[in-house]
């Protein structure tokens, strides 16, 4: 079971309290998405189509929880942002809480390195251009 | 207060604005930021963290920054290319409206990435543009060269020696 809400995560997502960061995002995100604030709708996108059965574990490091999830992204979105064929995505999330809902922080949002495993069910790569 | 960083845990993450950072922008792989503009940092290990205004903000550097780079290298071929032909012919080989050029030379209008890619291939190799003058009469693409393996050193040495011969 996740840490962290998907009510809560999805509620942060639409209101547009979601920060992107880390130390790769610039090397495995935005080439995808090569502006500041695509970056940030797209990754906001991606949070709002996760669902209870992407999720695959909970980690703790430094003492911080994070959720990760891996996601086949609808072709509407591949779409929108102009990535038809990069359709999963790994994502490890933590959440900085407050009493207003707090902030959803998305420290990975990549390519995932192999098959993703999940509480729904494995989910084989598919990350490859197609237009 | 300092915001968490989602990287190393700490409570540490706080606008900083450094000279040396490069990032990916649209079709460049590593744009300067400028040194002034504030970017929320954890102090602990430098992870960048990206909320709305940042972007907007490092966007609209960047988007400058690209701009410049654009018209620069656009005015270098330009420049280049003027030894072999007019301005005006230019123009009208690669479908432009008159005085565009002009314009880009002055900074007047931000060349397009695809127009500058254009400009700097043709540069490199200005009798390309008798290609592309080609395809406009016969509608077809000019025949593909699969490989060449000469280089523009080797022609050159080979004409020097032909000259030499």
């Amino acid at each position: 079971m996740a840490r962290f809400e998907l009510a809560v995560v999805h509620a942060a997502a639409r209101s547009g309290r979601v920060r992107v960061g880390g130390a790769r995002f610039k090397a495995r995100l935005l080439p995808y998405v090569p502006e500041y604030l695509k970056m940030l709708a797209f990754a906001e996108s991606v949070l709002l189509e996760l669902r209870e059965h992407d999720f695959m574990k909970t980690h703790v490091y430094e003492g911080v929880e994070y959720d990760a999830y891996g996601v086949a992204i609808s072709r509407d979105l591949q779409q929108r942002f102009g990535i038809e064929g990069l359709e999963t995505w790994y994502l490890k999330l933590t959440m900085d809480e407050d009493e207003d809902g707090g902030e959803v922080l998305v420290a990975s949002l990549h390519e995932p390195e192999e098959a993703l495993r999940r509480s729904g069910g494995t989910l084989p790569v598919r990350f490859r251009r197609t237009t | 207060m300092k915001k968490l960083c989602g990287e190393c845990g700490k409570r540490a993450v706080e606008p900083l604005a450094v000279p040396g950072r490069r990032s990916p922008f649209r079709n460049f792989p590593a744009l300067e930021v400028p040194a002034a503009l504030a970017i929320p940092t954890c102090s602990n290990c430098g992870a960048e963290w990206i909320d709305r205004a940042t972007a907007k903000n490092i966007d609209e550097a960047l988007a400058a920054q690209s701009a410049a780079v654009l018209t620069d290298v656009a005015r270098q071929a330009i420049e280049a290319l003027s030894s072999t032909m007019s301005q005006r012919e230019l123009e009208a080989t690669l479908g432009l409206s008159a005085a565009y050029l002009s314009k880009v030379r002055h900074g007047k209008e931000t060349p397009s990435a695809p127009l500058v890619a254009l400009l700097a291939l043709l540069a490199a190799r200005p009798a390309r543009t008798e290609e592309i003058e080609r395809v406009w009469e016969t509608g077809r693409l000019c025949p593909r060269v699969v490989s060449t393996n000469v280089s523009r050193v080797d022609l050159a040495v080979e004409s020097e020696m032909a000259v030499a011969g």
